[in-house]
């Protein structure tokens, strides 16, 4: 594909760093940019961190054949509320589900608790008379006065965007059509998402959430991409500017914005799950865990056969990090994140009980962690891995800022230590526990919750803090191997060189299997699969690039759980209902261990996945310094189950495809070290991945 | 002497056996076939160590049952003593008065042997499908109506699964694929706890569970004492009529708190009546313990060491007590009323960490008929009321208090079964005044479409007696049922014709504090949502709200 031969930029906007990376098709090296992120215009970091870069190697924004951003802009808006004014239009009676959702208490012992605040108050969520029945039928229609009035009274209200969300509307759009098209010649200029066409998913609370955070975030999405497509013309850019999406897959500014904008919530972190999963299947790992610890939270993804675990439901803005149910759940397709722990700069402390507990709290950049320097006075992670000895304070980002051992030892003493009778070291070990063991104890509920068996997996650990302590999550885990790939620190930005461009649409069309009309069911899937088309076409890809995949989500009826069941290909009707049945028994046996004999089988929501080629080949990036002596020395570190032992400790840069290095040892880059316990190995891949094979 | 575990170590392994019951819990709850299981979240798992005490609870279980579990494990183990037990076994019951509290739930508990040596207990409690009988209903008058009764029995053993009791029990209920299959979920999951268990033991070179099991229940044990000493001692006192079945009870409450330790006791309380929803004891303990570790001390992971401080007791033969073979399917009906009896207790001692009355008990409508393709459907709903206020928040409008079931949402639920709704919507001025308003009930109207006649079997609750507020707040809105705009009696059953339109209110919260001094900013707020009225904001708060509305 042609599209890809040239230059490639991924930028990455984070919360404090805008990381950029640049392949040469040439070479096949990567560079790697780092700026600050600048909060207020995002824009101004990206042109002149990509400048900056570019000007490496002598070229501007006009070579390139692709730049591809990821964002966290949609997060943050719906995290900091600061998104748009939106009134939602849904059945009279029916309005309320934003404040009640399934009415139950995330938290069963806290009767304190409270709801995330809905995105529309109350007095700006209209009800009309209008009713589609279950199976699609138009019961009542949308009358043209009750919307003129309602659109009367959004003007007076200076409502910036709708969003709308009828009964049924997954079924039979129309009606949500009707007052789309009303609403655009009443209130034109005013952005209006239909539920129907952001999240065409049987369950109107989800669905009526997905709808209004779209909305609520299009404005401001809208404008600041705009913008920025604008002037990386003005630079010269050629290519379109493709954005990943929460699922993975890349989209131009135009196709992003039509998918609804809402599917870039997950845009950033979802670029280093794509990068794992790339990592994965260039070194043949068929179960990998990508877990990215940072700075204030780590992630983990799930990647089978070197694709990422996908979900349809996701959740955000927590009102509680740790704690599920406690933010908006947003019904789109994404690969599926989830938070198990805190990061570098989660604070140790104290519960009412006396439990020692990690996070979420988090020192950030500033103060930032004891051991920093700047003000710091609460224990954090970090801390605790520099006291370990597992970091090196003369060594932290390749020596750029110097640790204060003795300020992580004092905060630890005042945290930890002295409520319990504890040395600093003993601290240290006991915080260096607690966050592993919870951070494995999640990852391994999660792997269940997939029907998956966590020591079937090879860990790929990544982020700052990752490396530090994946030789302990896996082994806590049982897991034999942990992998570390090269350029650790800026995974995200490597992962938006290597994904392709994807969309995925769905339709709900439910009832059980023997009763459907598959020929119906054919009907809207190829209008899906034109659909999915059209947009990859505009992207660039050829209809004879572009693979599709379909799915469907099957259950028992009576039961309350959705398997995503692959389907056959060619027509339904032809291969008949049990054929999907047969599919879906496969998929549950895998998931659950046995099927339920003699039960029905009912379908949901149906899939279409199109896909373009990926970049052929794995960008490197090209920061070894070969001939250089590996062996940096060693020093007293401290690893679970053997207190402090003498560890040799490594320059990475200097480890060559093929070196073998025993634990324990400590292997040292700018943005990580990577730890390997006593009784583990280590060898560098052909990819310079540091692969730690952890031993009986 | 010095503890057996330092208290680091002590957190992290407590930490792990709870994730291995979450572990179970997420093998039962996705290998289940029951909807009250999986959307309604109607089940719990828990490791007991060797003498049967609880260790730890999946954390997403329900108040009732891990209160009812280490209850009913006492029952099991006088039935099969600590010796009988053989690798393999399994033993289910669902006695109301051994489990927890009515024939519908199943309460499984199989053996840890590590090598030769038993090590732990692992157990689980799910809401059955069907149990045969008239299942879940408030009407029956015995206990012997409501359907089938299992004694503890081994279910599986030495490996062996007991057929004969399969062969009844399919026999008994209507969907015995569904019944058995669930059983079977409930005993894959005992089987994930004995394994992670034994892994876990491995990992931590434990050779016996005892020294972990008395440092978790002493921290647990320790942490509600402390919490119990720093509430005044005295004899607080509360007592308020409750609706019923066809005249309204009386709940006669008195908490003693003296030191570490507290004891309710219900004396006074109503006799049992000849209606399903007499609460038995171990449902009683259950929904007394829960409020009570709410307010006093939230934190700490829930043990039989939590409850270790409280006791409970109700006089025999009461609506708290009642003696066999009294009805009991519908008991949440009265049980869940001791949570509001545990917090008009302590308001007298420590208000701002209570609330007021939540709308539980909740009505439970099922319907059952025919659908247009011929096949029988029965659609039981999970709405609730206003949760109470609190001492410095307003109650949530419709959410789950005591209990924390789920509410489907309005297109499942049209999908599951011929009923078209009408209107799912907060009912205004239904939250009990107050400095802080409690929750706002619901108005749930529903067309039955189904083809031909069907019935509705109502479970009510709150349609006499509201839902009381505290320390100067109002009471919530009443429950009511009507069909085709004509009210019922709330606790009947009645036949339902194509084209019958059903409504049924679910009441407010009750209101905390005295409604004058009520940030007139926040019903400000409520008059413009809709969620009070003009009028009633003037009538309870005052005019001030007027000059906060206009100021906007």
């Amino acid at each position: 594909m042609s599209a890809v031969a040239g230059h490639r930029l991924g930028v990455d906007v984070g919360g404090t760093f805008t990381d950029l990376a640049l392949a040469d098709p040439a070479t096949g090296a990567i560079t790697i940019g780092k700026v600050l992120t600048t909060p207020v215009d995002p824009g101004e970091a990206i042109l002149a961190g990509g400048d900056e870069l570019l000007g490496r190697d002598g070229i501007g924004f006009d070579a390139l054949a692709r730049m591809i951003h990821a964002t966290t802009l949609v997060a943050n808006t719906l995290i900091q509320r600061v998104g748009a004014r939106v009134a939602l239009i849904a059945n009279e009676g029916f309005v309320d589900t934003l404040d009640t959702g399934v009415e139950n208490r995330y938290d069963m012992f806290d009767l304190n608790f409270q709801r995330p605040p809905p995105l529309v108050p109350r007095h700006l969520r209209f009800g009309i008379s209008e009713r589609t029945t279950i199976s699609g039928e138009r019961l009542r229609p949308v009358i043209g006065a009750e919307i003129e009035a309602i659109a009367a009274r959004l003007a007076v209200e200076g409502v910036e965007a709708v969003a709308v969300c009828l009964l049924h509307g997954f079924r039979n759009p129309d009606a949500e059509r009707d007052v789309g098209a009303m609403l655009a010649r009443l209130l034109p200029g005013v952005p209006v998402t239909l539920s129907s066409a952001v999240a065409p998913e049987i369950r109107e609370y989800a669905r009526a959430i997905t709808a209004s955070a779209n909305a609520y975030v299009q404005p401001l999405v809208q404008t600041y991409l705009a913008r920025l497509e604008a002037r990386t013309r003005e630079r010269g850019l050629a290519s379109p500017l493709f954005l990943l999406m929460s699922e993975g897959g890349l989209a131009t500014v135009p196709t992003a914005a039509a998918a609804a904008p809402i599917r870039l919530v997950e845009s950033g972190p979802a670029a280093g799950a794509i990068a794992a999963a790339s990592i994965a299947r260039e070194a043949g790992i068929e179960r990998a865990m990508a877990f990215d610890m940072g700075g204030t939270t780590a992630k983990l993804c799930l990647i089978v056969d070197a694709r990422p675990v996908r979900t349809y439901t996701t959740e955000v803005a927590r009102l509680h990090r740790f704690k599920r149910g406690s933010g908006l759940p947003l019904k789109i397709p994404s690969v599926e994140l989830i938070e198990i722990g805190a990061g570098g700069g989660s604070i140790a402390h104290h519960d009412a009980a006396g439990m020692l507990r990690i996070g979420p709290r988090s020192a950030g950049a500033v103060p930032g962690p004891a051991c920093y320097g700047r003000g710091g006075v609460e224990p954090t992670v970090t801390d605790a891995d520099l006291v370990l000895g597992l970091i090196d304070p003369d060594a932290f980002l390749g020596g750029r800022m110097k640790l204060d051992r003795r300020a992580a030892e004092t905060a630890l003493l005042a945290g930890v230590g002295t409520r319990h009778g504890l040395c600093a070291l003993d601290a240290a070990a006991a915080v260096h526990e607690m966050v592993n063991d919870s951070m494995a104890m999640a990852a391994r509920i999660h792997a269940v919750e997939h029907g998956e068996d966590p020591q079937a997996f090879t860990l790929v650990a990544f982020g700052g803090a990752g490396p530090v302590h994946a030789w302990r999550i896996a082994s806590i885990l049982r897991i034999g191997r942990v992998v570390v790939p090269v350029g650790a620190g800026v995974m995200s930005a490597i992962g938006l060189l290597v994904a392709a461009p994807s969309i995925e649409l769905s339709v709900s069309h439910t009832g059980k299997l023997d009763a459907l009309d598959l020929a119906a069911v054919d009907r809207l899937l190829a209008e899906r699969d034109a659909d999915a088309r059209a947009v990859l076409a505009r992207t660039g890809v050829g209809a004879e690039a572009t693979a599709i995949t379909r799915s469907v989500e099957c259950r028992y009826v009576g039961q309350a759980y959705e398997v995503q069941t692959p389907l056959p290909e060619g027509p339904l009707a032809a291969a008949g209902p049990g054929a999907i049945v047969a599919a879906f028994e496969t998929r549950y046996r895998e998931l659950y261990g046995r099927t339920l004999p003699g039960g029905v089988v009912e379908a949901l929501t149906w899939r279409v996945r199109a896909e373009g080629p990926r970049p052929e080949m794995l960008p490197r990036l090209a920061r070894t310094r070969a001939g250089t002596p590996a062996a940096k020395g060693s020093r007293k570190a401290w690893f679970h189950g053997h207190g402090v032992v003498e560890a040799a400790v490594l320059d990475r840069y200097a480890l060559a495809p093929g070196a073998r290095v025993a634990g324990p040892a400590l292997i040292e880059e700018d943005e990580t070290t990577t730890v390997a316990g006593p009784g583990s190995t280590v060898e560098v891949d052909r990819a310079l991945n540091l692969v730690i094979e952890l031993g009986a | 002497m010095r503890p057996a575990f330092d208290p680091i170590t002590l957190q992290l392994l407590w930490n792990r056996l709870i994730g291995i019951v979450d572990e179970a819990a997420i093998t039962l709850v996705r290998t289940s076939f029951s909807q009250v299981v999986q959307e309604c979240n109607d089940y719990s798992c828990t490791l007991l160590d060797a003498d049967g005490a609880a260790l730890a609870d999946n954390q997403s279980s329900i108040p009732a049952f891990i209160g009812t579990m280490p209850r009913t494990m006492r029952h099991i183990l006088a039935a099969y003593p600590k010796e009988t037990w053989k690798p393999g076994d399994a033993v289910i019951t669902n006695d109301p008065w051994m489990g927890t509290g009515h024939l519908l739930d199943f309460t499984m508990v199989a053996p840890v042997f590590r090598d030769d040596r038993l090590v732990a207990f692992a157990g689980a409690v799910a809401h059955a499908v069907d149990v045969g009988g008239l299942s879940w209903a408030s009407h029956a008058r015995e206990v012997f109506e409501e359907g089938i009764r299992i004694p503890i029995s081994r279910f599986v053993e030495a490996g062996r699964p007991n057929q004969l009791l399969i062969d009844i029990l399919r026999a008994n209920v209507r969907q015995p694929d569904l019944v058995i299959g669930d059983l079977m979920a409930m005993l894959a999951s005992t089987e994930i706890a004995r394994l992670r268990l034994l892994e876990f033991m491995d990992d931590a070179k434990l050779e016996e569970l005892g020294p972990l099991a008395n440092a978790i229940h002493g921290q647990a044990e320790i942490a509600m004492r402390a919490a119990i000493r720093a509430v005044p001692d005295g004899v607080y006192r509360h007592g308020f009529d409750i609706d019923g079945f066809d005249s309204t009870l009386r709940v006669e409450s008195t908490l003693t708190i003296a030191g570490d330790a507290l004891t309710m006791d219900y004396a006074g309380t109503s006799p049992q009546v000849a209606r399903g929803i007499n609460s038995v004891m171990n449902y009683t303990y259950a929904y007394t313990a829960y409020p009570l570790k709410c307010a006093l001390e939230p934190i700490t992971p829930k043990n039989e060491g939590s409850y270790r401080p409280i006791s409970v007791t109700a006089p025999e033969g009461s609506i708290l007590n009642p003696r066999f073979p009294a009805a009991v399917s519908a008991r949440h009906l009265t049980g869940m009323y001791c949570a509001a009896a545990a917090f008009g207790c302590l308001a007298q001692a420590i208000p701002d960490r209570v609330m007021a009355d939540s709308s539980g008990p909740p009505s439970r409508p099922v319907f059952h008929g025919t659908g247009a393709d011929g096949r029988a459907f029965s659609l039981i709903m999970f709405p609730w009321g206003g949760m109470g206020a609190r001492a410095n928040a307003d109650g949530l409008p419709c959410t789950a208090f005591p209990g924390n079931d789920n509410c489907a949402t309005v297109e499942a639920m049209e999908a599951q079964a011929p009923v078209r709704f009408v209107r799912k919507e907060i009912i205004r001025d239904s939250g009990g005044i107050g400095r802080f308003q409690g929750g706002a009930g619901q108005e749930i109207t529903l067309e039955f479409v189904a083809p031909s006649v069907g019935t509705l079997a109502m479970m009510a609750a709150r349609f006499r007696t509201p839902a009381h507020g505290l320390l100067g707040g109002g009471p919530g809105s009443l429950t009511q049922y009507l069909i085709n705009g004509v009210a019922v009696p709330p606790n009947g059953r009645e036949e339902l014709k194509p084209g019958d339109v059903i409504t049924i209110r679910y009441p407010g919260g009750g209101g905390y504090g005295d409604p004058r001094t009520r940030d007139p900013a926040l019903v400000a707020r409520d008059v413009r949502d809709g969620v009070v009225s003009a009028e009633h904001a003037t009538r309870s708060y005052g005019p001030a709200w007027r000059e906060r509305s206009a100021a906007e």
